[in-house]
């Protein structure tokens, strides 16, 4: 049977379906920019998440830090006798030291690798490592033990449990292994005792680098937050969102990686506007009688833009659709690289608006020539 | 009356290179004619054709359309105007090749106001007055040149429009062809529609019941 559903849409739909090739090569175009942008967009997004992955998982409401600092992995030394000024205030439950600091890796064939110390409290366990898929962290309590993450093994230059190698020319034994825990600088997460992450980095017993604060559960955050930052300073207190965003800042715009990536995406997005523009222009331009001929039969400027529009529209779903297909599982096969792909679902929809615009933007060419579209073209 | 055109003057361009296009066309149309309108080329025949069409706003005088002086109107009301009252047929059809017979015409109808069942009965029903019920399903390219006029005859009927405009309707169709669709035409005009042809088709003559004649803008003769 006829299908009774003539209007925009249709006519839209099919002048880009009855151009096989050209429809074929636009949605290849549109999925390729969305593929590009995706790519971008879900570097930087495990960029970010890497450089706050520490304070997001440490279970901590505040930190304190020294003035100055910017970022998580990149710590000055603190007094750790702040920690019983810290312990004073009211509403403050915990006060764990805990360490973070570069340090040099001595792999078991001679090679040197940058490495993070990271020392946490045992006793709590704030801070320490997640997603422990070899060994116990109970073992870390056995001197000159750590943990590191299975995808920078090779990196490390051993191949497991028990393995040994050096920090800073101190032994260093692998007594569990993580599975997923990036780091933004490539540099590995080394988690150790807060007393062993001391004598890795060389500082002396009475030396933090944070100080990470549990509050009670009817503790009001910032006015807790607030008499920490007056009895500790100058050192300095953050809510535990705020660190988080201030150690992404740091990495993704003071270092450029962000800025590099965001311009991919742009360049990204300018691919398909080109191919969209191209191909709604061409098709437009083919059929500049016929629009004419509908708004001689009545057709207003807007119902003409919107057939343009909706092409734009089907070209960005069709598109966005394939080229998604491709980041998610460029996302899967990147899992086990050190430097991931992520998806999120605010990312996907950032990535749906941005296609759109990329298609709208793509479009205006054409809407330019409807609009100066001279309906006596009928007769010539 | 349903078409007036009153001192209807018209000019492209401005100083020197100005061209008058029509010059002081007075004419009126009536529901059950069908009027042709010749002159050789450059006459100004088909500038007349888009002013009564209000496809062009005239530079000077009255255009009169279902009762309403309409000369001075914005474009936008003109293409709401055109939507009620206005069919038109070209040489060269304009049809949208991507959608079939009864979608060109569905399309129209849908410009029209008609939506759902009413549309698909009625877009049927004009492709039927036409003698192509049987083609609704085939695309432009599927259909010969007569045929092709008759789909574009069927939308210019969309909306039981009253005033329909043709340019050169017969010009690329064969002798019988063009012959029936110059019948055709005569039979939409006796069902009480303005038709109001252009053309140098010898064969239209058969089925006029006027004929205008235009020269270098100016109305020549009528019979």
């Amino acid at each position: 049977m006829l299908r009774p559903a003539p209007g925009i849409v249709l006519l839209a739909w099919r002048n880009l379906a009855s151009e096989r090739l050209r429809f074929a090569a636009t949605l290849t175009g549109v999925a390729f920019a969305v593929v590009l942008m995706g790519a971008q967009l879900g570097l930087l997004l495990a960029f970010a998440r890497a450089a706050s992955t520490l304070i997001d998982h440490a279970d901590a409401d505040l930190w304190v830090t020294q003035a100055g600092t910017r970022s998580v992995d990149i710590a000055a030394a603190l007094d750790l006798g702040r920690r019983h000024l810290a312990l004073a205030v009211p509403g403050v439950v915990a006060a764990d030291p805990y360490m973070v600091q570069f340090a040099f890796w001595r792999r078991p064939d001679g090679g040197t690798e940058s490495v993070i110390i990271t020392g946490f409290d045992p006793a709590s366990g704030r801070g320490g490592p997640w997603n422990l898929i070899a060994g116990e962290l109970g073992q870390l309590l056995h001197p000159d033990s750590v943990i590191v993450d299975r995808l920078f093994l090779d990196k490390l230059g051993v191949d497991g449990l028990g393995a040994v190698a050096e920090i800073n020319n101190r032994r260093a034994r692998i007594v569990g292994i993580t599975s997923g825990i990036r780091t933004f600088t490539q540099s590995p997460y080394v988690f150790t005792t807060h007393a062993q992450a001391q004598n890795y980095t060389l500082f002396s017993p009475e030396q933090t680098t944070y100080l990470l604060i549990k509050l009670a559960p009817e503790a009001e955050r910032e006015a807790v937050r607030q008499a920490l930052a007056a009895r500790l300073a100058p050192a300095r207190v953050w809510t535990r969102e705020e660190f988080a965003r201030q150690s992404q800042r740091y990495w993704l715009l003071t270092t450029g990686a962000g800025s590099a990536l965001l311009l991919a995406t742009l360049l990204g997005m300018v691919v398909g506007v080109v191919i969209v523009g191209q191909t709604l222009f061409a098709i437009t331009v083919d059929r500049l009688k016929e629009y004419a001929t509908w708004r001689a039969l009545g057709a207003s400027r807007g119902e003409l833009m919107r057939v343009i529009l909706t092409q734009a529209l089907i070209a960005a779903g069709g598109g966005y659709l394939l080229g998604a297909l491709a980041v998610l599982a460029l996302a899967w096969i990147q899992r086990e690289a050190t430097a991931a792909i992520a998806v999120s679902p605010a990312m996907m929809g950032l990535l749906f608006l941005l296609t759109l615009a990329m298609c709208f933007a793509g479009a205006l060419i054409a809407l330019g020539r409807l609009i100066r579209l001279d309906v006596c073209e009928v007769f010539r | 009356m349903s078409l007036a055109l009153r001192e209807v003057s018209l000019v492209y361009g401005s100083g020197e290179t100005a061209v008058r296009a029509l010059d002081g066309v007075s004419l009126a149309f009536h529901p059950g004619e069908l009027t042709l309108l010749v002159g050789p080329s450059g006459s100004g025949k088909s500038s007349l054709l888009m002013v009564a069409g209000c496809l062009l706003r005239p530079s000077a005088g009255e255009v009169e359309v279902l009762g309403e002086r309409v000369q001075r109107w914005e474009q936008e009301a003109l293409a709401r105007l055109r939507r009620r009252a206005f069919g038109f047929v070209f040489q060269h059809y304009h049809l949208f090749p991507a959608l079939s017979a009864w979608e060109n015409v569905a399309m129209a109808l849908w410009l029209k106001g008609l939506r759902g069942e009413k549309l698909y009965r009625e877009a049927l029903a004009l492709l039927e007055q036409v003698g192509l019920g049987d083609r609704a399903r085939h695309r432009p390219d599927e259909l010969s040149g007569g045929q092709k006029q008759r789909v574009a005859v069927a939308r210019a009927l969309a909306g039981n429009a009253p005033i329909l405009l043709a340019d050169e309707p017969t010009a690329a169709l064969d002798g019988a062809t063009g012959h029936g669709i110059a019948e055709l035409l005569a039979r939409l005009a006796h069902q009480g529609r303005v038709v109001l042809v252009v053309t140098h088709d010898p064969r239209m003559l058969d089925v006029a019941d006027r004929i205008l004649r235009l020269e270098d803008g100016r109305l020549k003769e009528s019979g």
